[in-house]
């Protein structure tokens, strides 16, 4: 029942109780009950007609969502990585539907601050990107806003827990003294990591430079004391050929990253502007020599290319290890130029790529996207098994049985794990949380978080098929009676009352 | 029979003013619809307008007092057809006279033409339906105004509570008297103040108490005075920079109050003449117009050029420095336009000299603004008129043009028999002078491969000429041309006007060329103030095109010399074979701290998200590290960051009591910090693998296994 309706028949009592009175106060008072239950059944076939008219018209919205998807502006399908490192873009991306609304703008909300936001015109369906740089560390939940006209229309969480970068260890060689190597090594420290620079000085001679670590002997490369490198860079005539080739081996090993920046910047060089291949970003120019441009292997894929598509970095994959081979010399002008951000931009990207995974001892894997409260959320735990070097030709019965039952715990309390049967390292389970928010998932490994959404987040993605004002809408039920009856008694009621009067 | 037209009428009037009343109503339930559509009124408020108006209306018209006598009253004295007498139609006719009468009016009162007046209420219905319809067509599509929906509050400054214990507040800022703006007194403890102004805080406490304490910064304590009375305490402060403030009463510290200084700007000076470097030629007025432009804040006290002029050349320059004042007096007005003409030669400059200066303002503070040096040179042209340069070069073609130098010097001597010479004679050697200046900048133009009208400088009309002269004697040169006779080429050269000849457009460096093209302009400005007869106008010009010239020449006379270089060979059987065992590299340690200085303040921004459902372990330590570094903005700009330190403040207080925290306070918090803090720099991270990897790893054995049988 809504307000229309009370309306309706406030404005029906009113006029029955008038005509009424206007019947009793006839002088002629022949017939004068049957007047009044024509007065009353004309007012009641008017309300039957009027009624459903009403009734319709509340319920047209609904009644088109339940052939169409819903009206409302909404957000159909949205993706954001929950977990990122500090420093890098994080990326909001998805699609609106805006066919039935105004013209919508969308908001990417950190506490209180627009990161980004986005015009999105009425009429239209059409994927958005919002981005921005968290400056929080840890865990936090993030808002997507969509306002027209003044009105929030959309007001959706987004949850991202940012972690401090993970650290890594760098060895630096060089054949000669290099300006490059020693502004980078700078950086390194600069930024707590560890860093060692091995600069050859003459025939077997080295000279050293420890950045947060302790010196240890690096005169010749081992296996062993190459151990704690993550990446090493190395120039033109910087090790020998057997430590070339042990680094090939660390490398294939997956050991360690590899960069290898090729012999001297050639002898002409010129400014030029490079541009990375799949972030598309763009440098400041640089001087460099373009005959001295790598030559591709069959094998590489190019990561910088200058403006006529010569390339001057290029990665290839190396047993479980990445090389890369560079020609990008004389970076370290930018931070005497000031183009800090794009120097810190650019080693973030080199290293990265090369920086060889770390494996942790376990890690969870979601299964259900939207974890709800009191909805089931589906687990994997994963695992490290030892690989057999020698593979098997059958494994033994006993093998399987001994491996033993990690521990996963929801906030304290542990979640009964189920092994997968072929793959001895997965390790299933669901629960069902009980709170919203952010959950604690702990394993051998550490703490891993995970946001459990309300029922109320998101609902626009989750049930597409529901139209959203059908619950508030008041069924159809007053057309069980056709309205052509009710009008057939209506003009029976008037004819009789005008029939009564010419009498 | 007359009694129902009267009647007749009577009701349509009714009916009328009845309808004028639904109309009013109407329109203002449709306004009320559409108020209701734009603002989400209950629709309750569109029944209650129309019933209200309707209602107003109805009584406005009071239709139950429409009689019939007030019918017959309004048709006499409207119509005078019916002659008074429509009264007689509501009674039988009493005798013959009035029936008479009664069938006379009954036949004219059907043809009545009723005035507007009479549907004056369904009138106003319509208007008042129209203006309704205007309004809701503007509440419908007038736009709804932007509202600003970032939790981002202005502080607002109007409003502060004073700290319990406290009856009343009176803050009396005093500006320095240099501005010239009024003491004022303000009950407000949030302060906006000239910077200087002198402040006093005036506290009324309700009870007894000790001297209260203004904490400053969070690191000064003021303690207060008292007053009058035990109950009032008095403190006085100058302020000299921004910050915040509170109140100790009986050691209970108050929230946070601004103390917003608003600073005193240097004067700003913009120089409208002369241009920076602005070059007299000889023979225009030493004369130099300075027109500035000055403003300030509070009023400008002060104003002056210092002019330093620079005379003679090398080692024997002299410097003789000068302060002039303006032609206008200040009196500390806020903005002000000042001039100045500075005579060169008043002040003793000579060609060669050069003059800089620049203008010092001085504001009501003291502080004083210095603009940008301006120089101004006087050439010297008696170098430019020497034979220095040109006295070694030999070889000099006969020339059929005077150089730019005897031009100027011709022209002088021009002006100086002006006198004694006849106009037409004047007239005609200004003229010549003009001939030679174009003459000699065709020359010139050649270089830049202009074409010339004549083949003045052409080699081959001089040899046309001399072979005039020579006719009879050279009759080898005559046996060489029958050689030619039937040369197409050599013909055509003759009469062909020929393009694009690489001799022609010589291989000029750009910047010369563009100095040519300069002297040339100033060659075409002196021939043409030497054609209209006036020599005296055309010797800047001249001038200064003598002074490319010059310069073009002394740059084409530079040059570097070659040498050679001459190494000892190397040997290379007995490189590197050097005894190293004594030789101990340099082996160097560094420990750097390389961590994020603003990561607690980070990891604060994080937590108070997660305040609203849980209180974090290490939440205290890293509201405690983020609340110092708001602290630290908070002193220089109060206005952005004290209202999130206050609500750090809160939260912290709150975490100790365990009690509830305020969703506000972490809002606050939390949109300062995030404000405050800039994004964290890209760096590199070790990526994480999955751990399951061993399908892979034995996939990589198999593979290393095939690769080495």
């Amino acid at each position: 029942m809504s307000n229309w309706h009370y309306m309706v028949m406030i404005i029906l009592l009113v006029l029955l109780v008038w005509l009424l009175w206007k019947e009793v106060r006839r002088p002629l008072k022949a017939r004068l009950p049957w007047r009044m239950l024509a007065t009353m059944l004309a007012l009641v076939a008017l309300g039957g007609l009027t009624w459903p008219v009403v009734s319709e018209q509340l319920s047209e919205t609904s009644r088109l969502q339940i052939t169409k998807t819903p009206a409302m502006p909404h957000v159909e399908a949205c993706y954001w990585p929950q977990e990122t490192t500090a420093g890098n873009t994080w990326t909001v991306e998805g699609r609106f539907d805006n066919r039935h609304g105004k013209p919508i703008t969308l908001y990417l909300d950190a506490f209180g601050e627009h990161l980004d936001s986005l015009e999105l015109p009425a009429g239209e369906q059409r994927p958005f990107t919002l981005k921005g740089v968290p400056k929080h560390t840890g865990r936090a939940v993030y808002t997507i806003l969509g306002i027209a006209a003044g009105d929030t229309i959309v007001q959706e969480p987004l949850p991202v827990n940012i972690q401090s970068p993970l650290p890594l260890t760098i060895l630096l060689l060089s054949g000669a003294p290099d300006p490059e190597h020693r502004f980078l090594a700078d950086w390194l420290g600069e930024n707590g990591y560890k860093a060692v620079i091995r600069n050859k000085v003459s025939r077997d001679k080295y000279a050293f430079r420890y950045i947060n670590l302790s010196p240890v002997s690096l005169e010749t490369l081992t296996g062993s004391n190459l151990q704690p490198f993550d990446i090493v860079i190395s120039n033109a005539g910087a090790c020998s050929a057997a430590e070339r080739n042990l680094l090939a081996l660390q490398l294939e090993k997956g050991k360690t990253g590899w960069i290898v920046r090729e012999d001297s910047a050639g002898p002409h060089p010129r400014a030029l502007r490079l541009k990375t291949e799949q972030t598309a970003d763009s440098w400041p120019s640089l001087l460099l020599d373009a005959a001295a441009a790598l030559r591709m292997h069959p094998d590489e894929l190019p990561l910088m290319k200058d403006s006529l598509g010569r390339v001057y970095a290029a990665t290839t994959l190396k047993g479980q290890g990445m090389l890369l081979r560079t020609q990008v010399h004389n970076t370290y002008t930018w931070r005497l130029q000031g183009y800090t951000n794009d120097y810190d931009k650019l080693w973030t990207q080199l290293l990265q790529t090369v920086a060889p995974a770390k494996t942790p001892a376990a890690t969870v894997r979601f299964l259900t996207d939207k974890a709800m409260a009191d909805h089931p959320l589906h687990i994997q735990l994963l695992t490290v098994v030892p690989v057999p070097q020698q593979p098997a030709a059958a494994p033994s019965p006993t093998q399987v049985t001994t491996t033993p039952v990690p521990q996963l715990l929801l906030n304290g309390d542990p979640l009964p794990l189920q092994q997968l049967p072929d793959r001895p390292a997965i390790w299933n389970t669901t629960c069902w949380p009980r709170k919203s928010g952010w959950q604690a998932f702990t394993t051998a490994d550490g703490v891993c978080w995970k946001y459990i959404f309300r029922h109320e987040d998101w609902k626009s993605m989750t049930d597409k098929t529901i139209p959203i004002t059908t619950r508030k809408g008041p069924p159809v039920s007053a057309a069980a009676i056709p309205p052509g009856y009710w009008a057939i008694l209506l003009l029976a009621c008037c004819f009789f009352l005008w029939i009564e009067r010419k009498l | 029979m007359g009694k129902s037209v009267i009647r007749d009428i009577r009701r349509r009037w009714v009916r009328n003013s009845l309808t004028g009343a639904l109309m009013a109503g109407l329109s203002a339930g449709v306004v009320a619809y559409c108020a209701c559509l734009r603002w989400q009124f209950s629709g309750w408020w569109v029944v209650a307008a129309f019933i209200i108006i309707f209602t107003v209306a109805i009584l406005n018209s009071r239709y139950w007092q429409v009689k019939d006598d007030t019918v017959v009253r309004y048709l006499d004295q409207t119509f005078p057809s019916l002659e008074d007498s429509t009264g007689l139609l509501l009674h039988p006719p009493a005798n013959l006279l009035e029936t008479l009468q009664q069938e006379k009016i009954s036949a004219a009162i059907h043809q009545l033409q009723y005035p507007r007046t009479f549907y004056k209420s369904l009138w106003s219905g319509g208007m008042w339906m129209g203006i309704a319809l205007i309004i809701s067509l503007l509440l419908l599509y007038w736009p709804v105004q932007q509202q600003q929906t970032g939790n981002r509050k202005d502080i607002d400054t109007t409003t502060s509570t004073p700290p319990p214990g406290i009856s009343r507040v009176k803050v009396r800022i005093t500006p320095p008297a240099y501005t010239r703006r009024p003491a004022r007194e303000q009950q407000q403890l949030h302060i906006t103040a000239e910077d200087s102004s002198l402040l006093q805080w005036e506290l009324h406490t309700t009870g007894a108490v000790q001297p209260p304490v203004l904490l400053l910064n969070d690191s000064i304590r003021l303690p207060l005075q008292q007053g009058k009375d035990p109950h009032t305490f008095i403190l006085q402060y100058t302020l000299r920079r921004s910050g915040f403030y509170q109140l100790l009463i009986n050691n209970k510290p108050s929230e946070y109050y601004q103390l917003q200084m608003t600073p005193d700007l240097p004067p700003v000076i913009r120089i409208v003449s002369p241009a920076p470097y602005t070059v007299i030629e000889y023979g225009q007025a030493p004369r130099v117009n300075i027109k500035a432009h000055f403003t300030d804040d509070y009023g400008i006290s002060d104003a002056l050029i210092a002019a330093t002029i620079a005379s003679g050349s090398g080692e024997a320059v002299r410097f003789r420095e000068q302060q002039l004042t303006f032609d206008q007096a200040f009196h500390r007005q806020m903005t002000a336009d000042a001039t100045k003409t500075l005579q060169l030669g008043k002040l003793g400059m000579q060609p060669g000299d050069e003059l800089y200066f620049h203008i010092a303002v001085t504001d009501t503070r003291h502080q004083q603004t210095r603009s940008d040096v301006m120089i101004i040179s006087l050439p010297d042209t008696a170098q430019l008129l020497s034979l220095e340069g040109l006295a070694n070069s030999v070889n000099f073609k006969p020339e059929y043009f005077r150089s730019q130098r005897q031009i100027i010097i011709d022209a002088e001597q021009l002006l100086r028999e002006k006198d004694t010479l006849p106009l037409n004679v004047f007239k005609n050697r200004s003229n010549n002078l003009g001939i030679d200046q174009k003459l000699l900048r065709l020359r010139y133009g050649k270089f830049l491969g202009e074409e010339a009208e004549t083949n003045i400088g052409d080699p081959r009309a001089a040899e046309a000429a001399e072979h005039d002269h020579d006719h009879d004697h050279d009759h080898g040169h005559e046996e060489a041309e029958t050689h030619e006779f039937g040369n197409a080429e050599k013909i055509m050269d003759q009469y062909a006007h020929k393009h694009d000849n690489a001799e022609d457009a010589t291989f000029l460096e750009p910047a010369i060329k563009a100095q040519l093209k300069a002297t040339l302009t100033e060659m075409w400005n002196a021939e043409l103030r030497l054609r209209v007869y006036k020599p005296q106008e055309a010797l800047p010009y001249a001038y200064k095109a003598l002074r490319l010239l010059k310069d073009l020449q002394q740059q084409s006379r530079v040059y570097v010399a070659k040498t050679g270089v001459k190494t000892t060979p190397l040997k290379p059987e007995k490189r590197l074979t050097g005894e190293l065992d004594k030789i101990m590299p340099a082996t160097r340690r560094q420990q750097v701290t390389g961590d994020d200085e603003n990561l607690p303040a980070r990891t604060a921004l994080a937590l108070l998200s997660q305040l609203k459902d849980t209180v974090p372990p290490a939440a205290r330590e890293a509201f405690a590290a983020a609340a110092r570094l708001l602290a630290t903005h908070a002193a220089s700009s109060p206005a952005r960051y004290l209202p999130a330190l206050d609500a750090l403040r809160r939260i912290q207080m709150q975490l100790d009591a365990k009690k509830r925290i305020a969703i506000p306070d972490i809002q606050a918090a939390a949109s300062g910090l995030q404000h405050l803090l800039a994004s964290p720099r890209p760096l590199p991270a070790a990526r994480k693998a999955l751990p399951d990897n061993s399908l892979q790893q034995l996939y990589f054995i198999h593979l290393q296994q095939k690769r080495v049988p």
